[in-house]
């Protein structure tokens, strides 16, 4: 090993070199205060080692880049450390070079000849702060959104070059993508070079013209002991300072990660933006100033303070380093820091704070986030946007409130929204978080249980788009959702496809590809029609005149009727020879289910013209159709065909009985053979002319009145009687 | 102005105490490192520690595959892919034997990793990129693929072909 880095050294004097730079003598009191410049530069490294390795995992797109992140911290193993590690080594900098600047502004060292390197160390404070602004906006959530568009928006307001500026920065006139990716692009391309080069600058500088000796008096410096070297002695100085930096930087990670807020959102509204705590004081500037003079807080005074901080060792003509001897400079260091602290606390206690819940509305709040409410309700932009965005929609009613939640329906009939089913200490909750919404709410990035959303579901639309996502695969809902998940919708919302007439052309996508078909149905809701109506290989020849006869309508969902006549027409049954027509009624009568194999229950009707075979009662009631449409029944009876009218009405049409004297003479007859008359006229054919239950019932004196009877010329009484009838008990005083 | 860069000779105290602050600062400044390092590198080698998943994957039915030949059937799977869900797609050759047994074959060359196709008129499996040559059980016949041709372990469940597949 010696001898290897002798040869290294024989060759190129490298070991040497760096000997020498390193064992750099330093002035006695040099020591602990020293310490943040390396601290600083200790951080530096961090930072870039970690942005490099954060580098291999992320994607500097808006469609990635937050998912990117939330992988990085989620599920990468030592991600969510290494990022906290980034973001607080990134706020550790900026508190290393803030001691930096003022240790090295107390102990004077900004004075002749080191000039130069105060300049410098500007030019990396301002460098750092690039570095931070451009590093927001990579994991593309509100915070870094937010914080862009305001920052982008504060160079926009410079005079005259502002606009450029400003589209110069974002790429275009919006926060986008562009923005994302020249952000990137400044934050790990160019930054980067140009913070080395003024690193290593600002450090040669330091040692060609060493670390200043404390407080000396002015031209005594050069007497000033030398009695330590950079290595080890201030080296391990700062090797302990990192190891405790580390430390805590590393706590600071662990403990709280890094943040990351709900997906960048322009159209959220309760969000509030506020930049990092460095940035916090500039931030608050702008509160002072009127819309007029705005750009004096935003750009004059920034501007003027980074002018005064770099020009400072050349306006301050005091050569002296003792602090007792430079009042107004110190007094000026402790007026920027007190100044700057008090806007910095001022912003912080600006800041609103985030609305409080009562305990009841946090229970219906996280009732309303398990039960996925938030999937379609949005609140104030957060959240999905297929239903009403719930911040905006109040004030509602409760009683109302609680009806609808309990069933959509019955307010708009096509609602998709699934009923909530909650017992009523639940319901009194969510619709009390319910009421408690205000266009400044806000909700939980994440819902408390159940597992996480991916990341297709949280974009614009999603409750529109999903159908395509179902289409590219079907198989990936199925990884999360059980089918019955879908009907939660779509039992009142049928997918596209399912028209009308579905049924019919449904077996062409079962059939090809069953997996769209799994993504909502289970399997079992084939068999719920296809257990017998399955049309297996030998469904043909075996199976479907049984299934057809089990249930015909069955075919007739997806055939057309026509379709039995195709094969059956030219293949007849045996029995359907010659004469059928006139012999398929004794078949028929014996049982219809024969014939329903290959007709239908209504073919009868259609050749008959009325309903087959007679039903009963027939008898009595054949004489309408007989007289109204006698082709009807000349199509089986007649002569040479069955029964004729002759059968039964022998001689004349009306029996032989039935002279035009008949109808006074009837009565005895219809009393002693009521069933023969009834043969022809039907059961009730007395009552039917008679207007009245005949013979008369057996206390007919005491109820005809309650029958009906009347005095009246027309009365059903006159049909028989005569009005001395009446007049018998009633007298003569019975009229029309 | 002063001349900082001259040795600093006797000013400086022993080389005994010297050297033990060297072994410190040398000894600390490897601790800050490697405390840094660690989780970086740890990070960086994460992904090749993911546990692969075996999955069961339906192939198609099996009396789409004509006995005596191999039958090409394609699956698919999604795989989460760092932040990412993607859609691996593979090809097996289903062959039912004559007597009824059953195998399925990957279509990757075991020779460099290219995907064989079956010829009926040369009946035998042929890789584009180098020449090497199956016959329908899988097994080498020419060229320089180095084994046979993976066999993916199979299961018939309700007349579909299954085949257990390792995440790519």
């Amino acid at each position: 090993m010696r001898k290897l880095l002798a040869w290294i050294d024989e060759q190129t004097g490298l070991i040497t070199g760096i000997r020498n730079f390193a064992e750099e003598p330093l002035p006695e009191k040099v020591g602990w205060p020293h310490i943040f410049g390396s601290l600083a530069l200790f951080f530096f490294i961090v930072q870039v080692a970690t942005g490099i390795l954060l580098m291999a995992y992320y994607s500097p797109s808006p469609d990635h880049a937050y998912e990117t992140v939330q992988y990085i911290t989620d599920t990468l193993p030592f991600g969510s450390f290494v990022r906290g590690l980034h973001h607080w080594t990134a706020s550790a900098m900026m508190v290393a070079l803030g001691l930096h600047l003022i240790q090295v502004f107390l102990w004077g060292a900004y004075k002749p000849p080191r000039q130069i390197i105060w300049l410098i160390g500007v030019g990396l404070l301002l460098v750092t702060f690039g570095f931070s602004f451009t590093g927001y906006l990579l994991p593309w959530d509100q915070k870094a959104y937010w914080a862009t568009v305001v920052g982008t928006n504060i160079a926009g307001s410079v005079p005259l070059v502002g606009p450029f500026l400003r589209d110069l920065l974002r790429g275009g006139s919006g926060v986008g993508a562009v923005t994302l990716t020249r952000f990137f692009a400044i934050h790990v391309g160019i930054l980067p070079p140009i913070i080395a080069v003024l690193i290593g600058f600002h450090v040669l500088q330091v040692r060609k013209k060493g670390i200043t000796p404390p407080w000396t008096r002015v031209g005594e410096e050069a007497d000033v002991p030398r009695p330590q070297l950079f290595w080890p002695h201030q080296m391990l100085r700062d090797a302990i300072a990192a190891l405790v930096a580390l430390a805590v930087v590393c706590l600071l990670a662990l403990k709280f990660g890094a943040p990351i807020g709900p997906l960048a959102n322009p159209a959220d509204t309760a969000y509030t933006p506020r930049p990092e705590w460095y940035f916090l004081w500039l931030f608050q500037m702008l509160n002072y100033f009127p819309r007029k003079w705005e750009v004096v807080g935003a750009v004059v005074l920034p501007a003027a303070a980074v002018i005064l901080l770099a020009a400072y060792p050349y306006l301050d003509r005091n050569p002296e380093r003792r602090i007792r001897m430079r009042k107004y400079a110190i007094l000026l260091c402790l007026g920027t820091f007190a100044g700057v602290s008090y806007l910095g606390v001022q912003a912080v206690l600006s800041t609103p704070k985030p609305e409080k819940l009562s305990p009841l509305e946090q229970t219906g709040q996280k009732i309303f986030m398990d039960r996925r409410c938030n999937a379609c309700h949005g609140v104030n932009g957060g959240g999905g946007d297929a239903g009403a965005d719930l911040g905006q929609a109040g004030p509602f009613n409760p009683e109302h409130l609680e009806a609808l939640l309990r069933d959509p329906t019955r307010f708009q009939t096509r609602s998709i929204m699934p009923p909530a089913d909650l017992p009523e200490p639940k319901m009194r909750a969510l619709v009390a978080y319910l009421m408690a919404l205000k266009p400044t709410s806000t909700l939980p990035t994440q819902p408390q249980t159940g597992p996480k959303k991916p990341e297709s579901h949280l974009e614009p639309q999603w409750y529109i788009n999903h159908k395509f996502d179902v289409r590219k695969d079907p198989s990936q809902c199925g990884k999360c959702h059980e089918p019955d998940f879908c009907q939660t919708c779509h039992r009142n919302h049928r997918p596209d496809s399912h028209l009308d007439h579905w049924l019919k052309f449904h077996f062409g996508t079962a059939r090809e590809n069953p997996a769209y078909c799994r993504v909502c149905h289970k399997d079992s809701f084939c068999a719920s029609c296809h257990k017998t109506f399955l049309h297996t290989p030998d469904w043909l020849e075996s199976k479907h005149a049984a299934a057809a006869l089990k249930d015909r309508s069955m075919c007739w969902n997806c055939h057309q009727q026509v379709l039995c006549d195709t094969c059956h027409r030219g293949a007849k049954p045996a029995s359907h020879t010659a004469g059928w027509r006139l012999r398929h009624g004794g078949v028929a009568l014996a049982g219809t289910s024969g014939c329903m194999m290959c007709h239908r229950e209504e073919a009868c009707t259609t050749c008959h013209g009325l309903r087959m075979p007679h039903p009963a009662g027939w008898r009595s009631k054949h004489g309408a159709i007989a007289i109204q449409s006698p082709a009807t029944c000349a199509n089986c009876h007649g002569p040479g065909k069955r029964d004729t009218c002759r059968t039964c009405h022998t001689g004349q049409l009306e029996p032989s009985s039935h002279t035009p004297q008949f109808r006074k003479s009837h009565k005895e007859q219809g009393e002693s053979q009521a069933v023969l008359c009834r043969l022809c006229h039907g059961a009730n054919a007395c009552d039917n002319c008679h207007k009245t239950p005949m013979p008369h019932p057996k206390d007919w004196m005491g109820t005809h009145k309650d029958h009906g009877a009347s005095f009246a010329a027309n009365s059903f009484c006159f049909y028989c009687h005569d009005r001395a009838m009446c007049n018998k008990c009633h007298g003569a005083q019975t009229r029309d | 102005m002063t001349t900082p860069d001259q040795p600093s000779g006797p000013q400086v105290e022993d080389p005994g105490r010297r050297r033990f602050l060297s072994y410190w600062a040398g000894a600390l400044s490897t601790i800050v490192a490697a405390a840094v390092a660690v989780p970086l590198v740890g990070m960086f080698l994460a992904p090749l520690f993911v546990k692969r998943k075996e999955l069961w994957l339906g192939l198609g039915r099996l009396q789409d595959a004509r006995p005596g030949v191999p039958s090409k059937f394609t699956f698919s799977y999604v795989k989460t892919d760092g932040w990412f869900e993607r859609t691996v797609y593979g090809t097996a050759y289903v062959v039912r034997e004559p007597s009824g047994g059953l195998y399925v074959l990957s279509n990757i060359c075991t020779h460099l990793g290219c995907g064989v196709r079956w010829d009926p008129a040369r009946n035998a499996f042929l890789c584009p990129c180098h020449n090497g040559v199956y016959d329908r059980d899988g097994r080498v016949i020419s060229g320089p693929p180095p084994r046979p041709l993976n066999r993916f372990p199979n299961r018939v469940a309700a007349g579909q072909v299954e085949i257990r597949v390792e995440e790519v």
